[in-house]
């Protein structure tokens, strides 16, 4: 089948870069295309995710408004806090009164991140807490999911007032959460994870609940998305300076000089639509 | 002229992929802790390979040797993201379930090693058909080891085939031990290097009573053979005749 003069040119050295090469670049250029054409779907696909991943922690009675159009960032230690632009608060409102805030949290499991969405009521106690995904042992670390267990549902009412440090554990380390048989590492991660998500919805109380109400376009949860680079950037600068409020001062001057530099939107404080 | 029927037989049972060629056992003991997440992988890893094996034939005359194993991982992970980014789009329950598993499908060496062996070398007809019954026969095999596993392992089979197949296939999840405690060791890796040796072993079993059968066979028909001879001929010698020893 070979022609007597394709042989040659397949075996000159300079046919094997510019073949590698130029496979590489329609290879490149189909992953361009694909990733924008499927952009949109995919980021649709996750907020609907996310809606149902809140309505299990949220009671729907509590609230009369659009959680996902009520949110408020905060930089938060990446130990615990999405790889993303630290913790969202999602804010349930009755009659324009923030009743109680829901955000995720992540737990270092024993097969990686735990994430983890709990709703906190006004008061600082717990309304629910759900694993939303997680990559736990089968029939081991997979207990903590609602449909496998209620253990999970342990966490509701309790709060930092009714329960004091020594029992945010398990029971092997002295709290007063159940272990699973065989499966010790993964209860603690999100004992853990809930706590430290408690202790920091405590320590910005006035914030999550006070912060200035947002004025959503069309476009909600996508900007998180779409500002996803650098708002890892500003987290991993927080996360590096040992971010807390007290550092709320040096993070905006570095949010303000990002700015500057990139013309991207402010990450602390109210994110705007 | 390929031979279609040869194709069908290796990559069902002769040259299966995990049976005889030993290929894929990361993924393989990864996911299968239940039927059902062995059928998703079966299945993704099908449709890799089917894409994989015609791109390789239709651009088998333009790749050199020399460069051909990067030229192959790429077109690989480009077709491995294609359906990650789709699935992910426009399947999204399906990715949900499955999403772990995709990436592992780069790790294939299965896929990579029909693309070297096959594909690169044949028409694009035989190397996607080729494509089907190895993706065929890792499937089932993810498919028996998954579901014995499973059995054992927590009492049930197919659990959440909905979340794969839909809502119409609920029918397939089954209990069938109720109040099992499980066996946990079935579940984690170690048990399925376990259900895999077993199933090894049944293969060879299976094999080997074939051939066995075959030569016992073979060894009846030249004994007849002999015996009519010697009713024939009395004073024969009772020599074998050619034509029996060919058949054996």
């Amino acid at each position: 089948m070979m022609s007597d003069i394709k042989q040659p040119i397949k075996e000159k050295l300079a046919y094997h870069p510019i073949l590698l090469g130029g496979i590489a670049l329609i290879a490149g250029a189909l992953l361009v295309f694909a990733d924008a054409g499927t952009r949109d779907a995919i980021a649709e696909r996750q907020a609907e995710d996310l809606r149902a991943s809140l309505t299990q922690v949220v009671r729907a009675d509590i609230h009369d408004n659009n959680l996902l159009k009520d949110t408020i960032v905060l930089h938060a230690p990446l130990e615990f806090a999405d790889h993303e632009a630290g913790i969202t608060f999602y804010r349930a409102r009755m009659k324009g009164e923030v009743v109680a805030a829901a955000f995720k949290v992540v737990g270092m499991g024993y097969s990686g991140a735990i994430d983890i969405m709990m709703c906190v009521n006004r008061d600082g106690s717990i309304m629910g807490v759900r694993v939303i995904s997680h990559a736990e042992t089968p029939g081991l670390g997979d207990k903590i999911e609602a449909a496998k267990s209620d253990w999970i549902n342990r966490f509701s009412g309790l709060s930092l007032a009714n329960r004091n440090k020594q029992q945010w554990a398990v029971k092997k380390d002295g709290g007063e959460f159940d272990q699973f048989s065989g499966a010790t590492i993964t209860p603690r991660a999100v004992v853990r994870a809930v706590h430290k998500g408690l202790e920091y919805f405590n320590e910005h109380r006035e914030e999550i609940l006070r912060g200035k109400p947002v004025h959503h376009g069309g476009h909600e949860v996508h900007e998180g998305k779409a500002v996803s680079l650098s708002d890892f950037a500003a987290a991993q600068n927080a996360a590096n300076q040992g971010a807390r409020s007290d550092v709320w001062q040096r993070q905006m001057n570095e949010e303000q000089r990002r700015v500057a530099a990139f013309g991207a939107q402010p990450v602390k404080g109210v994110r705007n639509g | 002229m390929a031979d279609y029927k040869v194709i069908m037989r290796d990559g069902i049972w002769d040259n299966n992929v995990v049976m005889a060629q030993m290929l894929a056992l990361c993924p393989l003991l990864a996911v299968t802790s239940t039927a059902t997440n062995g059928l998703g992988m079966g299945l993704a890893t099908l449709a890799v390979l089917l894409a994989s094996n015609v791109v390789v034939s239709l651009l088998r005359n333009i790749i050199s040797n020399e460069v051909r194993i990067p030229v192959f991982i790429l077109l690989i992970a480009t077709i491995v993201t294609l359906v990650d980014l789709g699935m992910n789009a426009w399947m999204h329950d399906l990715h949900k379930v499955l999403g772990l598993f995709i990436p592992l499908i780069v790790t294939n060496c299965a896929i990579l090693a029909r693309a070297e062996s096959f594909a690169s070398r044949e028409a694009v007809a035989p190397a996607a058909f080729d494509a089907l019954m190895m993706g065929l026969g890792f499937t089932l095999v993810l498919v028996v080891l998954g579901g014995v596993r499973e059995i054992i392992g927590s009492g049930t089979l197919f659990a959440n085939a909905a979340l794969l197949l839909g809502n119409g296939f609920s029918f397939l999840d089954m209990t069938l031990l109720d109040n099992y405690r499980g066996f946990l060791l079935m579940v984690l890796p170690s048990g399925g290097f376990l259900a895999l040796g077993f199933l090894l072993a049944g293969k060879s079993w299976l094999d080997h009573r074939k051939a066995d059968r075959a030569a016992a066979e073979a060894t009846a028909a030249r004994i007849a053979a002999i015996n009519a001879m010697d009713e024939d001929d009395a004073e024969g010698e009772g020599e074998t005749p050619p034509e029996d020893g060919g058949k054996a």
